[in-house]
């Protein structure tokens, strides 16, 4: 596959060399600077193989192929961190903003308003982030080992779609570590429906050799609206990926750094499923629903879509929350959802508004 | 600088490739393969610089050091690369990269990830990305500089690696900086976080003059003392970015490749703003408030920190709004801050106890082991100690003090040396200390090298029980001379107290000075004691961290161990140069080294290298430099080597206030102004840089610094300019001054309704009274200005400026300043007449209406400044002898209340106010007694009292002051506690003795003299008149007499004339009563 040679490159030469540093010094010894002599060979190889692989002159191709592939390959599973890491330089790469997460509790990266927002409109956006996602109904105080409520997931907008998502999306995977040759990655099926959001879209579950890891949408419809142009929106489910690549059986057990394993997380899933499942407030939790929608239609009448959006998320986690609780019928589920679209589709509706009166707004 | 170059690669290597890859690939064209070729020419290039800034060689470095200026110039990164450099470099040293808060933070700090992790045992090495939510710094996105989300980046080193400030240098030059060129530097500051119970001490970190972050060692966490302490670094990167990139305003930071900060958020900062200045729900926040607390309490008391936690997050967002909106005035904060306090407390203890039973599973901390023992280095010393005298220096080697701790302990280490060698008798020539921010030192000219000898008699047993009945010496005898090594013989007796003890001359052996600096060094460098002082590694306390300890006598180091640190013979200068690290061979040649290192360790000495070049500075544009005592004090010791640097802004920055140039240069920036002859600001400024730097990036990174602040004062100026200074009066509507007595708006006009009342009650003339009106009707209308609500300490300054720029007579531009005088102890007071009436009326009405809102201050705690309020308000009317009657201005006052104010409350402030006077007239050195005599009978008019007090305190030196004492206090004792009515009348008829009837006529001449307000040495003078009378009355006359109409007549004339000194002074109270 010679077009994924060139992004392969530059993600595979530059997780190493932070790799190499980390290993230089262990976790709790900071910055000891007794570890130079070991660097001056390394980088050296390092560069060498870096000028090599990003020709695209066919004979050093070749040269870098022999080079890179096989002995880095092995040596390349990523600690959580490094992941990420990876993840943000090869979609910086493509041209990709490398942004921060939200500042309120989400379900999912969809739900930053740097995707639900952003989706809407004729601008270009392409923008990549981390979301720590927060859904109390997947609480299993940390003894589930594939289910956490706070489960962190890698979203990349990339909008207009540029035409070879998947190979990009593919790439990225390299970029990870992951060799692409080796493995059976497949899209299988998968439509996507949020009725909070007044949104859905089609695309597929990415799996690889049989076990889910990524979902890949093109957005069809986000705030009741219809989309153009339309968004690809790739949501990587990293825990998953990880325990994949690092070969562990329980989340708990993923390595996030050099001595720290994610098992550091397992505390704040217990006290946090414990709270969601057997303590959260009813009452407060109902009240603080009224009050943020309320709070989102006063700013929706100010012409603020922004932080009317904001109050919104919040009414979503407080209802997750209820939910988890086990307090929300059947219909008063649908109605929930009612009033939660209700407020996104204005929000949409706003935001565009607003954006038009920009005018122009950026150009790319 | 060796040690820089390694993280220095790392981070030049990865961003740059990067950025190529950016270059290339547009941001909406994806990944188009066509412009490899481009590549090929230039990775090659910069792989070619990587490898060798890489090498720690110092043949490549100087090849790189050619290169150095190319790379630089092109690595400038966006924001996005920023945040990728300052994550790959802290991974690389160890840290965790973790993601943001999940909740509204106000800072990294509050994230779980640093507050619940540096509380305990276990180690923690984070770093992540916070956008921190402000709702206060809401500002619609106008403000160049300030946002209500600002985007943090927070690392947290738990234990301290002790580097971390080279470490956190180094991440500078992975951003890109040159750290060698610009002049970085760690200035005083210190944190607190009221609401977490949380407080450490640190550094802003200075760039050219521009803070660009915070460095603090945490010493206390949810109210609980932290060990293993924690270094927080928290990089302000909108901020960094901004000077990196070279752009005035946050909106046109590049973020990523063809995007910027204000495309992406400026709507956001608009729309979010929008929301907590003027829309959010003041009544939904406060139930949200409260639903909160409640949750974490049930989560807290369900055992549960960490969901607690997260509420308490919540709360604390909450009222940050409910802040932002205005809506809580001073008590009510304080009655928040306290409960969120107690909850962060709690989820602290609770979270302390989940690690402690889940066996702290990152391991704990403990204190380093020393591994070299200072006995061991002792023994051999001592060996190779000489007989000569030889210098001896001590040097204690900090991270940057605080500029006023370097002088105050450098005089303590001197004193504590000094009297250490008199105890222990080691001679000694001249000895001297010296500091900079980085170090104490302490020269001690001729060190002695063994003690003086000398004879001690010592005490032994009592006699009874060293000799037996026969006289024999017993065990305890013998053990006596055992222990001091003497003979029984040499045994004499001597009485002390009222036994007799056996006593013996004892030579104490001279023991060598290399020994006992050795021992006692140690517990003499921790009595230095600091206003502020921190733990690090262990439970020493100090002002900043020691890294190293010089301590040689002649050429052999004097060995011990003090916080974890060995002595030895290495220093360290400037961190930008070759002498970073320096070996002195000698006590005698430390000056020499420190002098080749560029350091000058005398204070004087760099005050007075400052004042030289400054001035010649100052002279080459034609100036002179405006000093600032208190300015150059604290310059000099922010700096180890001195370079002024002339700086210029533009000349049309010159349109602004002069006050508020200056004040922006001095306060702000440390900078000295420039003045021409006749005292008219120029557009140039000194900054004092400190070291090895490149001379043209300093002055222009300082002088990008001013401009943004000048631009920003600029801005706000012009903004206020366009309305009418009388305009912003309404505007005082939207400043709360507290919740029961209404925003300053309605103070203002409870201000103005007072003040016809008082001019007349302060006594001036009453054609005063227009301008008083005329600038009560503006007075404080600056506080809702612009320039004042950024720069608060031009309040007053501002309403003046305004006001004559406007037009208003002279008159009421100077009470516009004079209400806010004196603002601080040793200021200015008031001396206009306008100006003394407002500022005794806006006193006079904070005082009695926070009294009647029940915010009178406790002993420990003043939020809303009363002392000082009364103290100045003493003041106002002492220094400008205005006879004001305290009680009636006290209820003038108490009637424009929109609270009622009793009786019993106006008494309160009354005796308040007179607790300050008597602490400003003891302050002014009248003896206690004095002060306290006058302020019983004249503490309701201070003026009055102070003049008395002047006064009795010059007559108690005279001869006769004491005898008109004794002269009252015989009639007043015999009264005292006999049945006298007060008003009886004394019979003439009843007198049955001349001297009774020359007392009683003395008596009436002298009364008839005597009137309120008369001055206390008139009162003296007359009363010297019954000095005779008084005394032929008590050699002749019995008072206690059988007949009780003549004993009661007696006491009558008696207490007539012990009454006499009442309403001018207690005499009682004074010695010789």
């Amino acid at each position: 596959m010679a077009i994924l040679a060139l992004p392969l490159v530059i993600s595979v030469l530059k997780p190493q060399t932070t790799r190499l540093f980390l290993f230089c010094s262990s976790a709790t010894v900071v910055g000891r600077p007794n570890c130079n002599r070991f660097f001056l060979n390394r980088p050296r190889h390092l560069t060498k193989t870096t000028a090599s692989a990003i020709s695209t002159d066919s004979s050093i191709q070749q040269h870098s192929s022999t080079n890179t592939y096989n002995e880095p390959q092995k040596t390349s599973v990523p600690t959580f961190q490094q992941a990420i890491q990876r993840l943000q330089e090869y979609w910086a790469s493509v041209g990709c903003a490398v942004m921060q997460c939200s500042n309120t509790e989400v379900g999912a990266g969809t739900m930053n308003p740097l995707t639900f927002l952003r989706v809407l409109g004729p601008e270009p956006w392409n923008v990549a982030y981390v979301e720590p996602s927060i859904r109390p109904d997947d609480s299993r105080y940390g003894e589930n080992p594939n289910r956490l409520q706070r489960h962190t997931q890698f979203q990349v907008i990339l909008k207009p779609d540029p035409g070879n998502s998947q190979d990009l999306f593919i790439r990225s995977l390299s970029a990870l570590g992951v060799d692409v040759n080796a493995h059976d990655i497949r899209f299988v099926e998968d439509n996507w429906e949020s009725p909070v959001l007044g949104a859905w879209g089609l695309g597929w579950e990415i799996w690889m050799d049989g076990m889910e890891i990524t979902q890949f949408t093109y957005f069809q419809q986000a705030g009741s609206l219809q989309l153009s142009p339309i968004s690809v929106e790739i949501t990587y489910g990293l825990e998953r990926i990880l325990m994949l690549l690092q070969g562990v059986d329980h989340f708990k057990k993923i390595r996030y750094a050099d001595g720290i394993t994610y098992g550091e997380f397992l505390e704040n899933e217990k006290e946090m499923s414990a709270y969601y499942l057997e303590h959260a407030s009813i009452h407060h939790l109902q009240k603080h629903f009224d009050f943020f929608e309320e709070e989102a239609r006063s700013l929706l009448a100010a012409g603020l879509p922004i932080p009317a959006y904001d109050q919104l998320l919040k009414t979503s986690h407080a209802f997750n929350i209820l939910d988890s609780r086990g307090f929300v019928g059947v219909t008063e589920r649908a109605r929930y959802f009612g009033r939660m679209r209700s407020l996104a589709r204005q929000c949409a509706q706003l935001w565009l508004k607003t954006r038009e009166s920009l005018s122009s707004g950026y150009c790319f | 600088m060796a040690i820089l170059a390694l993280p220095l690669v790392i981070s030049f290597l990865k961003p740059q490739t990067n950025r190529l890859f950016l270059f290339r690939s547009s941001a909406t064209v994806v990944g188009r393969p066509n412009c490899n070729r481009f590549f090929l020419n230039r990775l090659r290039h910069f792989t070619k610089t990587t490898a060798s800034a890489i090498s720690t060689d110092s043949s490549i470095q100087q090849h790189s050091s050619t290169n150095h200026n190319e790379p630089q110039k092109t690595s400038v990164p966006t924001f996005q690369q920023a945040i990728q450099r300052l994550q790959e470099y802290w991974a690389s040293v160890g840290c965790a990269v973790m993601q943001c808060s999940n909740t509204e933070v106000g800072a990294g700090t509050m994230n779980p990830l640093t507050f619940l992790r540096v509380l305990g045992p276990e180690p923690w090495n984070v770093a992540y990305v916070e956008p921190s939510i402000r709702p206060d710094d809401s500002r619609y996105g106008e403000n160049p500089n300030r946002l209500q989300r600002h985007t943090q980046f927070q690392v947290i080193l738990k234990p301290d690696p002790g580097n971390s400030q080279d470490l956190f240098i180094r991440s500078l030059s992975a951003l890109g900086v040159d750290v060698n060129a610009h002049d970085i530097r760690f200035v005083e500051d210190n944190w607190e976080s009221p609401v977490l119970g949380a407080w450490g001490l640190g550094w802003e970190i200075w760039m050219d003059g521009m803070e660009i972050t915070q460095f603090t060692y945490f010493q206390q966490a949810g109210s609980l003392q932290l060990s293993p302490i924690s270094v927080e670094i928290t990089y302000g990167l909108e901020r960094i970015l901004m000077l990196l990139q070279g752009v005035d305003h946050f909106k046109k930071i590049r973020y990523a490749d063809g995007i910027t900060y204000g495309e992406l958020f400026l709507e956001n900062e608009k729309e979010m703003s929008a929301y907590y200045l003027e829309h959010a729900s003041i009544h939904h926040l406060q139930k949200h408030f409260d639903f909160f607390e409640e949750e974490a309490r049930s989560l807290l008391a369900a055992g549960l920190p960490i969901p607690a936690y997260d509420q308490l997050l919540k709360t604390s967002h909450t009222f940050n709004i409910l802040d932002s909106r205005g809506f809580v005035g001073v008590t009510e904060r304080a009655r928040y801050f306290g409960r969120m306090r107690s909850l962060a407390r709690q989820c602290a203890q609770l979270w302390l106890k989940t690690r402690e039973s889940l066996g702290y599973p990152l391991g704990t901390v403990s204190e380093p082991a020393q591994l070299v023992s200072a006995k061991e280095l002792l023994e051999a010393a001592v060996k190779k100690e000489h007989d000569e005298q030889r210098f001896f220096v001590l040097e204690i080697g900090t991270e940057e003090m605080p500029p006023q701790d370097v002088v105050h302990a450098g005089q303590q280490l001197k004193d504590i040396v000094l009297q250490l060698l008199e105890k222990q008798r080691l001679s000694h020539g001249d000895v001297q200390a010296f500091g900079t921010p980085r170090r104490l030192v302490v020269c001690v000219e001729s060190l002695s090298t063994k003690q003086a000898e000398i004879e001690l008699e010592v005490r032994g047993p009592p006699v009874s029980k060293a000799f037996d009945q026969e006289g024999h010496p017993t065990k305890a005898a013998e053990g006596f001379c055992r222990r001091y090594n003497i003979s029984l013989d040499s045994l004499f007796r001597k009485v002390d107290g009222k036994t007799e003890y056996v006593h013996a001359h004892v030579r104490e052996t001279a023991r060598f000075a290399l020994e006992i600096l050795s021992e006692d060094l140690p517990s003499a460098i921790s009595r230095i004691s600091f206003p502020k002082s921190m733990r690090w590694n262990s439970q020493v306390m100090f002002s900043r961290p020691i890294r190293w300890i010089v301590a040689l006598h002649g050429d052999v180091v004097v060995p011990f161990v003090f916080a974890g640190v060995l002595s030895g013979k290495l220093s360290y200068g400037l961190r930008n140069t070759p002498s970073a690290a320096v070996q002195v061979e000698s006590a005698e040649s430390y000056a020499a080294v420190m002098q080749n290192a560029g350091i000058n360790i005398e204070i004087e000495g760099r005050k007075r290298s400052i004042l030289e070049q400054s001035n010649a500075l100052a002279e080459s544009v034609n100036g002179r430099i405006l000093i600032q005592d208190s300015l150059l004090n604290e310059v000099v010791n922010l700096v180890e080597a001195p370079v002024p640097v002339l700086g210029k802004f533009k000349e049309s920055f010159l349109e602004l206030p002069e006050d508020l140039l200056t004040m922006v240069m001095q306060k702000h920036q440390k900078y000295f102004a420039i003045t021409d002859d006749t005292g008219r600001l120029l557009p140039f400024f000194i900054a004092v840089a400190n070291g090895a730097i490149n001379e043209t990036v300093v002055k222009k990174g300082n002088e990008a610094v001013l401009r943004a602040r000048y631009e920003d004062a600029k801005f706000f100026y012009e903004l206020d300019t366009r309305k009418k200074l009388s305009d912003f009066r309404n505007q005082l509507n939207g400043i709360l001054f507290h919740e029961k007595l209404g925003t300053m708006l309605d103070k203002m006009m409870r201000v103005e309704n007072m003040t016809t009342k008082l001019t007349v009650e302060l006594g001036f003339n009453e054609d005063v009274i227009q301008v008083v009106q005329d600038a009560a009707s503006l007075a404080m209308s600056d506080l809702a200005t612009a320039v004042v609500t950024e720069f608060t300490a031009l309040s007053g300054i501002m309403a003046r400026h305004y006001a004559l720029r406007e037009g208003y007579s002279a008159q009421i531009a100077e009470a516009l300043l004079e209400i806010t005088l004196p603002r601080f102890s040793g200021d200015m007071v008031p001396k206009t007449d306008a100006g003394i009436i407002l500022a005794i009326a806006d006193r006079l009405d904070s005082l009695v209406g926070l009294f009647a809102a029940g915010c009178q201050p406790s002993s420990t705690n003043d939020p809303f400044g009363l002392r000082r309020i009364s103290y100045g308000l003493v003041q106002i009317l002492v220094d400008n002898d205005k006879n004001l009657d305290l009680v009636r201005a006290i209820r003038l006052a108490a009637d424009v209340q929109p609270i009622k104010a009793d009786v019993s409350m106006i008494n309160d402030v009354h005796l308040f106010v007179t607790r300050r006077l008597e602490q400003f007239l003891v302050d002014k050195g009248i003896r206690p007694e004095i002060v306290r005599s006058v302020l019983t009978e004249r503490a309701s008019f201070p003026c009055l009292a102070a003049k008395t007090a002047y006064k009795m305190e010059a007559l108690s030196r005279d001869s006769l002051f004491p005898k008109v004492v004794e002269a009252y206090s015989r009639p007043t004792r015999i009264v005292r506690g006999k049945d006298v009515d007060t008003d009886m009348k004394v019979d003439e008829a009843a007198f049955e003795t001349d001297e009774e009837r020359a007392l009683w006529s003395t008596f009436v001449s002298t009364k008839g003299k005597i009137y309120p307000g008369i001055e206390i040495d008139d009162f003296v003078e007359i009363s010297s008149e019954l000095l005779q009378p008084l005394e032929d009355f008590f050699n002749n006359v019995f008072v206690m007499v059988e007949d009780e109409r003549i004993r009661k007549n007696r006491l009558a004339l008696l207490n007539k004339i012990a009454d006499l000194p009442r309403g001018i002074a207690d005499l009682s109270a004074l010695p010789g009563f």
